[in-house]
Order: structure tokens, then C-alpha cells, then sequence
């Protein structure tokens, strides 16, 4: 007998297979829920800045699901809100990024040669630097605003769709039907436009995708620093700093309830898109 | 021979990157500086500003600020390459000084936070692949799955939480107890936290990567004709499997590196850890330019040297890896 040929699973244990539990459509789901609370909570006329010491730091109840924080303002209205303020700077930085390297790849792969070669090595100095280190020195000049999230999450995430959509276009470029194309002189426009953004469209738009939940991070990391969106933009970095000083004086869960959403966010967004695109990382 | 004559040619090709790369990082630093609309010099005076009348002004200005940010970036390089960093205003000492002490301590935190990690993803995922089918296999790696969604500052505010202010067992915080000497009992204690941190961050990518790479090699016919000899299960794993999985798992430890030096900074604010990256988000909030330059320059060091050792290894363990290809 062959040795590869020998069952690692026993068939008995191999018959009562579980059924597999559809984790794209629980994902999705949760998402839906998430984006939902961001958008409806909000609209709930509930003045999140209005301080009340009489119920400050209450356990979640019935009242306020995710309890008080130390100055006694609702958590489940003012999460709601941090997680809409994060969404939306995330959301808006993971485009800037995801445009910026689609310009500097497609630039690249066109231009070849030298620009190229430049253009590629400045994609690796900046792979090499630390991101949150650059978000930190970029967010030192420029602190406290919406605009500054997304300029560092725009800085430091280019380079990976810069090589994403340079990659894909000198594939394209080698295929069989784009020489096809070639052969029968369509003009480069028209060859860019119905041969390789189709292809293009569907990347940028999983390279989006994959980048939003780590934006929400690094705009929660860089505001939890201080560094990031200012105390009065209640946002999940916001949040989680003020839990940072509430825990030490026992009250969990304001840290919890922020701290829940990031995670469930980020598991969510990932979950909708497993198995498509590449594992993505820091 | 000729390996270690390729290994040499990597660190010299790597060092002699790192030199434009600092080169950059620095300019950068300093054209920020001169693009930020407050001025450092207010910056470090703050109130004092308005009640000296320009006086102090003028003493601080000398230190801190004032001339184009090329010839700034002019004079830091000359003087960092003679030994002068340049004085920090938050540390109130020389940048030199405040680096020296504290990059021993981040060089601790994160060595001992990487040990960690490798002492417990090594078991791990020996388990997980001895029985890939288990509940144990099942629990470890979805628990992996989980914990790699939670980012590292959440991690540390956690164990803060749980194991500091729930059970007390360890210190919150800080180097040593207040006023305590810096022995080996006082920074143990005050390091078991910052270090677990530092440690549950990297494990699931470590613990995964090794796990699928176990799994793969389990099956091999030379695995199976290593058992079929009588060799012991574990010397299978130790031996045979071990060394196989590791591998790729290095090949990525190599560009994770940067990743390992991010998180200390976060895990050292948070622990209060007299560390680099403390400094580093000091000088940040307090646009203290000298020490950001200097500590930003510094981390991006050791990424660009941690990342070298890492391929090193690969060369040295892995006879099929080509030095020249790296």
C-alpha cells in the first residue's frame, strides 16, 4: 500500500461531517447590522456631549444597553456615532489610498522602463518604514482632524494597490487576448478601457474592501495615542482612550462597548471578503 | 563558502539600502516639521510665550527652530554623524542621551515579546497539527483566528484589565514600583505584562503559518518513512517536521518585522514602558522634531536590521534559499 494512500481521517469520523456553517452570509449579515446601527443611532435626538454625574458609570441596563461612561453620557448613542466617525474616515481614507496606487501602479506598468524601476523602489522604502511610525510623524504635524486619518492611512496603504493594479496590468498586457487586440490595431485607449479596466475594476474594488477595516484600526490607534480626531468627535479611538482611563477606575465597560465594535467591524468586513484577494497585513 | 560569501553581500546590500531609506524618513520628518503650522518654539513654550515678551522666544528659537528645514536637516545630519543628535525639549536632554537610555529597553520588550511568541506558537501548532481534525486543533485555531482580529492596544488594555486591576498579579505599568532600584525582580514583574502583549500580537500569524506548514509536511512520504523507521513522535515533529515548517514561516517573520516594532509602540504607551516608542509619541505630541527624527530614524533601523537577521536565518537553515535572490 502507498503510504500516501493511507486516510489521515478515520471514515467513521469522516461520515458525521457537521454542516458547514455559511460564514460569508453570517458576515455579511453582522455588517449589515453594524453599518445599519451607525447610521440609524444617530439619528435619535439624544445629545451625546450632555454630561449627567447622577447616572454616570452605570452597568449596562435595559436603559443603556452599553451602560454609562464616567460623565454619565449614554454609550450606546455615542458608540453608534464613534462608530459612523470612524467608518467614514476610514471609508474615505481607504479610497484616497486605493486611488493614489491605482494612479502610481498603472503609471508604472505604462511608462516602464526607468519610471518604473524608481517607481517600484519607492513602493519598497515605504513598505520598509513602519506604518504607524509614519501615521505618528505624519500626525504629529497635522493633528486633530478628519483630514489628517486620511492623509496617513492614504500615505502608508498606497503602495499595496500601486503593486496590485501594476501587476495586474503587465498580466493583461501578456495575455493572449490583449495581443489579440494589439494585432487587430485598437488604439491603446480602447485597449485600456475594454481589456484591462474590467479586470482592474474587480481588484480595486476587493483591495478596497480589505483596506477599510484597516483604516478603522489605524485611525482608532492613532486617535487612542492622541494623535488622531479630536476628544469633541466622539470616534472609536475617542472612545476607547476615555475607556482606557475609565477602566482603571472599574468601569469595563465603557471600554468594552468600543472596544466590541472595532473587532466585530473588522471581523465582519474580513468575513465578507474571505478567500477573495490575497491575505492582507500591515 | 560561497554561502556565506552571498550572506555577507545580502547585509552589505541591505545595510547600503538602509542609508537612502534613512536618508528619506529623516528629510521627511523635517519638511513636515517646516510644513506644520505651529512653530516648535511655541510649541515648547506654550503660555510662557506670551507673558517673557519675546525674550525666551529668542533663547528657545536658537534650539529648536528657525533656519529653512534643509539646512536644519543639513545641520542634523552633520551632527548626528559626529555624535550630536541635537537637544530634545521633552526629554530635557540631549536626544543622544534619551535615546541611549531608552532603546535598550525596547530592544528587551520586543526580543522577549518575540521569544514568547515563538515558545508558545511552537507547541501550539504541534498540537493543532497532530490531530487536524481535533476539537483541540479546532479550538486553537479558530481562537488564533480570533485573537489576530483584535488589535494589539485592545490586547494590552485587556490584560491590563483582566490580569492587573482584576487579579493583581502584575504591576500596571511603569519600569519599577515608584522609587524602586531597576533590579531583575522589579523589571521582571513590570515586564510579564508589556512582553505578553507584545507576544499575543504576533502569535497568530506565527502560530498559523506554522501550523499549516506542519500540517502540510505531516503528510510527506519522508515524514511517513521517518515513522515507518520507528523514529519517535516527537523527534518527527522536532526534527523533521520542525525545521521544514519554519522555513516560510521565517521568510514572512522577515517582512513582519516592521509590524513587531508598530505594536511595541503602542503597548509601551500604554504600559507606561520607558522605551523607544514612549519617546517617540512623546516627542510626536509635544513636536519635540529632534527626538521624533532621531527615534523614527532609530525604529526604522530596527526593522530594516531585524528584517536582514531574519532572512539571515533563512540562508543558514534552508540550503535551497539563494542569498543573491532575497
Amino acid at each position: 500500500m502507498r503510504s500516501d494512500t493511507v486516510p489521515t481521517v478515520s471514515p467513521l469520523r469522516a461520515v458525521r461531517t457537521r454542516r458547514a456553517v455559511p460564514w460569508r452570509a453570517v458576515a455579511v449579515t453582522g455588517l449589515a447590522l453594524l453599518v445599519a446601527y451607525a447610521l440609524v443611532v444617530p439619528l435619535l435626538p439624544v445629545d451625546i456631549d450632555r454630561v449627567d454625574y447622577a447616572t454616570g458609570a452605570t452597568r449596562p441596563s435595559w436603559g443603556h444597553p452599553f451602560g454609562t461612561d464616567l460623565t454619565g453620557r449614554d454609550l450606546f448613542v455615542r458608540s453608534a456615532h464613534g462608530l459612523r466617525i470612524s467608518l467614514l474616515a476610514a471609508l474615505a481614507g481607504a479610497t484616497s489610498a486605493v486611488v493614489v496606487g491605482a494612479l502610481v501602479g498603472a503609471g508604472c506598468a505604462l511608462a516602464g522602463g526607468r519610471v518604473d524601476r524608481w517607481g517600484m523602489r519607492v513602493v519598497d522604502g515605504v513598505n520598509a518604514v513602519p506604518h504607524l511610525l509614519l501615521g505618528i510623524v505624519v500626525a504629529s504635524v497635522l493633528r486633530g482632524s478628519f483630514l489628517t486619518i486620511v492623509l496617513v492611512v492614504a500615505a502608508t496603504h498606497w503602495t499595496q494597490t500601486a503593486r496590485l493594479v501594476r501587476a495586474e496590468l503587465l498580466a493583461v498586457g501578456t495575455s493572449d487576448y490583449y495581443r489579440a487586440a494589439v494585432a487587430h490595431g485598437f488604439t491603446r485607449r480602447q485597449l485600456l478601457r475594454h481589456h484591462a479596466a474590467p479586470r482592474l475594476a474587480a481588484q480595486l474594488v476587493v483591495a478596497l474592501g480589505l483596506l477599510v477595516p484597516h483604516a478603522v484600526w489605524h485611525e482608532s490607534t492613532l486617535t487612542f495615542l492622541g494623535l488622531g480626531l479630536p476628544p469633541h468627535a466622539p470616534s472609536l479611538g475617542v472612545l476607547l482612550d476615555l475607556g482606557q482611563q475609565a477602566l482603571l477606575s472599574g468601569a469595563w465597560w465603557t471600554l468594552a462597548a468600543p472596544a466590541g465594535l472595532l473587532v466585530a467591524v473588522t471581523v465582519c468586513l474580513s468575513g465578507c471578503l474571505s478567500g477573495r484577494g490575497e491575505e492582507h497585513h500591515d | 563558502m560561497t554561502r556565506t560569501v552571498a550572506a555577507l553581500r545580502l547585509t552589505g546590500r541591505r545595510l547600503g539600502w538602509a542609508v537612502p531609506l534613512v536618508v528619506l524618513v529623516s528629510l521627511a520628518v523635517f519638511a513636515l516639521a517646516a510644513a506644520s503650522p505651529t512653530d516648535a518654539a511655541s510649541a515648547f513654550l506654550g503660555a510662557r510665550d506670551e507673558f517673557t515678551g519675546g525674550t525666551a522666544r529668542g533663547g528657545v528659537e536658537g534650539i529648536v527652530a528657525g533656519t529653512p528645514w534643509l539646512d536644519a536637516w543639513w545641520r542634523w545630519v552633520t551632527g548626528a554623524l559626529a555624535g550630536d543628535l541635537g537637544t530634545s525639549t521633552t526629554g530635557r536632554a540631549p536626544v543622544a542621551t534619551v535615546v541611549a537610555v531608552r532603546l535598550p529597553w525596547t530592544l528587551l520588550l520586543m526580543v522577549t515579546g518575540l521569544a514568547v511568541s515563538i515558545a508558545v506558537a511552537v507547541p501550539v501548532a504541534m498540537l493543532a497539527a497532530l490531530r487536524p481534525h481535533g476539537a483541540l486543533a479546532r479550538l486553537l485555531t479558530g481562537g488564533l483566528w480570533a485573537l489576530s482580529a483584535v488589535p494589539a492596544f485592545l490586547v494590552a488594555l485587556v490584560l491590563v484589565g483582566v490580569l492587573s486591576l482584576g487579579l493583581g498579579w502584575f504591576p500596571a505599568g511603569g519600569l519599577t514600583d515608584p522609587g524602586a532600584p531597576a533590579t531583575a525582580a522589579q523589571v521582571g514583574t513590570h515586564l510579564a505584562l508589556p512582553v505578553l502583549a507584545v507576544a499575543a500580537s504576533q502569535l497568530p500569524w506565527m502560530a498559523l503559518h506554522l501550523h499549516r506548514g506542519m500540517a502540510e509536511h505531516l503528510r510527506t512520504p519522508s515524514t511517513q518513512a521517518a515513522r515507518l523507521r520507528g523514529v519517535a513522535e516527537w523527534r518527527v515533529m522536532l526534527r523533521h517536521v520542525l525545521p521544514t515548517a519554519a522555513v516560510p514561516t521565517l521568510a514572512i517573520a522577515g517582512a513582519r518585522l516592521p509590524e513587531v516594532v508598530a505594536g511595541s509602540v503602542l503597548v509601551e504607551e500604554i504600559f507606561s514602558w520607558p522605551g523607544l516608542g514612549g519617546a517617540l509619541v512623546d516627542a510626536a505630541l509635544a513636536q519635540d522634531f529632534t527626538l521624533l527624527a532621531a527615534s523614527t530614524v532609530l525604529l526604522v533601523l530596527v526593522a530594516v536590521v531585524g528584517g536582514l537577521l531574519a532572512d539571515l536565518c533563512l540562508v543558514r537553515i534552508d540550503p535551497r534559499t539563494d542569498a543573491d535572490a532575497l
